[in-house]
């Protein structure tokens, strides 16, 4: 009498696959044709229990979540500073936050203090106080109201000083930014308008 | 679409593996698309695959919403990874071996909720015959609570081969492991699945 079947047999016997030798065997042998029947009423059974069908509307809402996902995951990737429309207005936010490093540097400290934004939006010279209000109109975004507080905070002279006329499109760059991102962008605006003066 | 020719269908029908409206594109022309940044193309090929990643998510955890959770996992990981994507297997094996990862990873994390109906509540009411009376959507529901309630392995092999029309090679891809091993892991689910099935089947 030829052996028993393998379990890996007994699937090819389900499957239609198995060689006819080995067939024949489950036809001489009560044990296997038992374990045949146990297997194939098995498998029916769980060929019988189909996944409920979700609701219609769950399907586009995978399409939306996923694309949700997705959109959340480049925002705060690596990949998000690598995208044109975000690099430009950044290299220029950087340019002026590294001159407003080096003018607190350069100009002297005496004088009103920074904190207070009456006295140093009053000291404003007014080409740069028109870009501030515009800043100031979009109040809501809390990037551009803590650059224009930290821009206002420049001692008198100091935008001169820099030579810089106009700011670049820093509602581009800030619209752009995540919350995450716009917080360590504010530390880091922060951290050089306190940074010790040499 | 069977990797093994030699293979023969299972008696009864399968999931399909796609869900999508057509395309003049491919999966590989829009995963290449989706590298590129394309998320539209991304987006088609969620639409495509959704329903079969959703059905593997729901037989592993046996619920709704934790199916769609995993799903949507399944999907983000999909998008993160498009970059190691070679092209070696087809879009939907890949997708499948994320969506097994991400559902074991699940399973290996807590014990999800189920929809599963009570066993004994079940067979109680069914005194002395309970298999003849129950209605097909509890026996359907019992048969998935007994799937869910498989080892991984053996639930991943029954998966993929009974409910996703997948090769015994496919499966041993996707899961890493052996045909043989895929076979016997089919094996023992089923032997397993008649024991707690018994007043059933």
């Amino acid at each position: 009498m030829t052996p028993c079947l393998t379990p890996d047999e007994f699937v090819d016997l389900v499957d239609g696959t198995l060689a006819a030798d080995r067939e024949a065997h489950v036809a001489t042998c009560a044990a296997c044709a038992a374990t045949a029947i146990d297997v194939r009423e098995a498998l029916a059974a769980a060929m019988s229990a189909e996944v409920p069908e979700p609701s219609p509307l769950f399907w586009p809402s995978v399409n939306a979540r996923v694309q949700a996902a997705v959109a959340e995951s480049a925002a705060t990737g690596w990949r998000a500073w690598l995208r044109l429309d975000v690099l430009v207005p950044m290299a220029g936010l950087a340019l002026v936050v590294l001159a407003i490093a080096s003018a607190i540097d350069a100009v002297s400290p005496v004088g009103p203090s920074p904190a207070d934004p009456e006295v140093a939006i009053a000291a404003e010279p007014a080409e740069v106080l028109s870009e501030m209000e515009i800043a100031s109109d979009a109040a809501t975004d809390d990037a551009l109201a803590m650059v224009a507080d930290l821009a206002s905070a420049l001692p008198e002279g100091g935008w001169d000083a820099l030579g810089v006329t106009r700011l670049p499109d820093l509602d581009v760059a800030a619209a752009a930014l995540t919350a995450e991102e716009r917080d360590a962008l504010a530390a880091l605006l922060q951290s050089a308008v306190e940074r010790p003066k040499s | 679409m069977r990797a093994d020719a030699t293979a023969a269908p299972w008696p009864l029908g399968a999931t399909p593996m796609s869900d999508a409206p057509e395309t003049p594109l491919d999966d590989a022309a829009l995963v290449e698309a989706a590298i590129a940044g394309d998320t539209a193309a991304f987006d088609v090929l969620v639409t495509r695959h959704r329903r079969s990643v959703y059905q593997v998510c729901y037989r592993f955890v046996n619920h709704h919403e934790d199916a769609a959770d995993l799903t949507q996992d399944t999907f983000v990981r999909a998008w993160k990874a498009l970059g190691s994507f070679r092209g070696q297997a087809r879009f939907s094996t890949w997708i499948y071996r994320i969506a097994v990862n991400v559902c074991l990873n699940r399973v290996s994390l807590k014990t999800p909720k189920t929809d599963a109906v009570d066993f004994d509540l079940v067979a109680d009411q069914r005194e002395p015959a309970p298999g003849a009376a129950i209605d097909a959507a509890e026996r359907q529901a019992m048969v998935r609570a007994a799937v869910k309630s498989l080892p991984p392995r053996q639930r991943t092999a029954l998966i993929l081969r009974t409910y996703h029309d997948l090769s015994h090679q496919e499966v041993a891809d996707i899961v890493g492991t052996s045909v043989g091993a895929v076979k016997a892991n089919v094996f023992h689910a089923l032997a397993n699945l008649k024991k707690r099935l018994e007043p059933l089947v």
